[in-house]
């Protein structure tokens, strides 16, 4: 195998399970610069040690044990007075494994994906103004549209709600080609 | 079992907007509960790509604004993201090939908090001890005298308490060496343990040479031996123990739950431990439920039993004896067989009942409840004999503190069972399992008012499916 072969194989593995990589993470660290900055050491050492994956097709437990590690170092070492769980990092990596196995056979990511690019309007800015990367927290958005905070949850609720009805349809219309295979919201 | 308001729980968890006590209750699910912990990281997976698919969102408009938009721009648009995705990754390994993830992985080591300062701080108290001394570097320590961490402490012989400063009570039985490393965490080297951990103290994590414990809300012991082979054995609620030793390939820690035991072989793999609880643990679980001793037939249960009502807690061996309540405050007067002051044992009078009379202990009285409990094996249960039809166990139960009565009769048991019973235990099945339980074989007091000696006996002959039972309240005020 030639180098670029070789780096392609790292690429498209970590590419592929970034999703439930990040996942996993979060929910244990439950900060999104913390998770990034952990999501990015376990690339490099799954990067540096790929040569002692012996079976590709077990690269996701492989690389969910690195990041089982690295969380646990990382919350360790965040706060050795505070109590903080480590058996809730071991129930997560047993869950995300199960869940990956179904969201890489659905193929979740990509048709969540879709699901978003067929929102309506005010949702689909609802959604952006939301997960824009800054600051403003709901008390902002909701003093920018004029709305209660109450409301603005709520409305949030519902496109989640909707998004998840509708990859669920297409989940089924996949499974059941007799059902439409137009994603709707 | 997934709760209709749970994804909201998980989301409000994940955006921090739980108080302690509702994240720890949370968190007990989660590691108790399978779908609970899969939806949670569904949950957080569309975040993660509701996440990423704003982001592109952001980055189109971007680039429309820069390139202008035509359909065909716009069809090629999709292919640049993910090249350009694929780039950046490749350029991220590209660099670790040629080194620059050494500066990145120095960076990250860097920029994480070294292991504290060694500071010396208080992070246990010293409540008591029988039967031993405690000592640091040869100095004898005082009880109610602070413990600090970085020193190492050794009770030679006897049993101690000590109160972490996390809520944690912690019995330690001699020979033991342990230091404290902060208020939530020991490190034992050698000795045995147990530990009753509130729930704020949840994550209580006992170390030792080559297994660590973390606590998940429970009570637990922690056995380790001269070589640092290490036990744990968990008496109610659940504990996480894993390798302490660095291996190439980690394993995750093993969960283990009410009554399950755990030690660690040659090779660093946790097996499941065959070792009785009572022979490694029994000094404290005494210890921890003032009781002083325990000869004979009795035998003291590490866990709380699901149920005593008639077959479900059998033995021809053992009469087994339980805490039900420590320091409880009667909320009513309790009927009892009050012991007579001054009435010493009649040998001649089998009827030792003369040693009790019909009492009350009056309500706001603050005692210690036990049940002692004696259930024979019933026709068709497998240990069932037909030639061991009548079955006479004895054994003497001294208790730290007073006795104040005993309830004996099906009757007095049945009217506080929901009193003095332990909340979690089922006492009786239905209506019909009334008027099985009695105690009227012999049950003397000895004249220090504080050990019962118990002679009982059941018949297993055709028809028989009586058992006897005792319900015993000790002053825990003294």
């Amino acid at each position: 195998m030639n180098i670029d072969n070789y780096l392609s194989v790292r690429t498209r593995l970590l590419m592929q399970h970034r999703t439930a990589l990040y996942g996993y993470i979060f929910s244990c660290v439950r900060n999104h610069t913390e998770a990034e900055d952990i999501l990015h050491d376990v690339c490099v050492i799954a990067i540096e040690s790929f040569d002692q994956l012996k079976n590709q097709d077990s690269f996701f437990p492989w690389v969910r044990e690195i990041a089982f590690r690295q969380v646990l170092a990382h919350l360790k070492n965040q706060n050795k007075e505070k109590p903080f769980n480590p058996h809730v990092v071991a129930a997560l990596a047993d869950a995300v494994e199960q869940v990956e196995e179904d969201h890489s056979r659905l193929n979740f990511r990509e048709i969540l994906m879709k699901c978003l690019d067929k929102l309506p309007e005010f949702s689909r800015e609802l959604i952006l103004t939301r997960y824009n990367g800054t600051s403003e927290d709901i008390t902002g958005i909701a003093s920018r549209y004029g709305k209660s905070v109450h409301s603005i949850y709520s409305r949030l609720k519902r496109i989640k709600t909707l998004l998840r009805n509708c990859v669920e349809k297409q989940v089924t219309s996949e499974v059941s080609p007799e059902i439409s295979s137009e994603v709707r919201i | 079992m997934i709760q209709s308001d749970d994804r909201d729980l998980l989301e409000a968890y994940l955006a921090f907007e739980l108080d302690e006590e509702e994240i720890k209750a949370l968190e007990y699910r989660i590691c108790t509960e399978e779908d609970l912990a899969r939806l949670l990281i569904q949950t957080s997976c569309e975040e993660t790509v509701i996440r990423e698919w704003a982001e592109i969102q952001k980055s189109r408009v971007w680039i429309h604004k820069l390139v202008g938009q035509t359909p065909a721009r716009q069809r090629s648009l999709l292919h640049r993201y993910f090249s350009i995705a694929l780039m950046l990754l490749v350029a991220v390994t590209l660099g670790y090939v040629l080194g620059l993830p050494h500066s990145i992985s120095e960076r990250v080591a860097t920029s994480r908090p070294e292991i504290e300062a060694p500071l010396i701080r208080n992070a246990a108290t010293f409540k008591e001890i029988t039967g031993g001394e405690l000592k640091s570097l040869d100095v004898l320590c005082k009880v109610d005298e602070h413990l600090q961490t970085r020193r190492e402490y050794h009770l030679s012989q006897g049993i101690l308490r000590l109160k972490m400063n996390s809520g944690v009570d912690v019995l330690v039985a001699g020979p033991a060496r342990f230091h404290l490393l902060n208020s939530n965490e020991l490190f034992l080297s050698q000795g045995t343990m147990t530990a009753d951990v509130p729930q704020r103290a949840i994550g209580f994590e006992i170390q030792s040479p080559r297994m660590n414990v973390v606590d998940l809300g429970t009570r637990f012991g922690f056995f380790v031996d001269e070589a640092g082979g290490a036990e744990v054995h968990v008496f109610q609620g659940a504990v996480s123990c894993q390798e302490t030793e660095k291996t190439t390939t980690p394993r995750l820690p093993q969960l283990l739950l009410t009554g399950q035991a755990s030690k660690m072989v040659p090779g660093g793999d946790l097996v499941e431990s065959q070792t009785e609880t009572d022979s490694l643990f029994g000094t404290c679980l005494c210890y921890q439920s003032r009781i002083k001793q325990l000869s004979g037939s009795l035998k003291l249960l590490s866990n709380l039993p699901e149920s005593v009502a008639v077959t479900k807690l059998t033995s021809n061996e053992y009469m087994y004896v339980f805490q039900e309540r420590q320091s409880f405050i009667l909320p009513a007067d309790i009927n009892c067989n009050a012991p007579v002051p001054g009435k010493k044992q009649d040998v001649s009078d089998k009827a030792s009942q003369s040693q009790f009379e019909a009492g009350v202990i009056k309500k706001g009285t603050r005692v210690d409840v036990y049940y002692v409990h004696h259930d024979a094996y019933h026709p068709g249960n497998p240990k069932f004999s037909k030639t061991q039809t009548r079955i006479q166990l004895e054994g003497q139960l001294q208790f730290q503190n007073r006795i104040l009565g005993i309830l004996q009769t099906d009757l007095l048991l049945l009217q506080t069972d929901q009193i003095l019973g332990h909340p979690e235990v089922e006492y009786l099945g239905n209506d019909k399992q009334q008027n099985l339980r009695t105690a009227e074989d012999e049950i003397s007091l000895l004249p220090d008012m504080r050990t019962l000696s118990l002679n009982w006996i059941l018949s297993r002959n055709q028809g028989h499916q009586n058992m006897n039972a005792m319900r015993v309240l000790v002053a825990a005020d003294e």
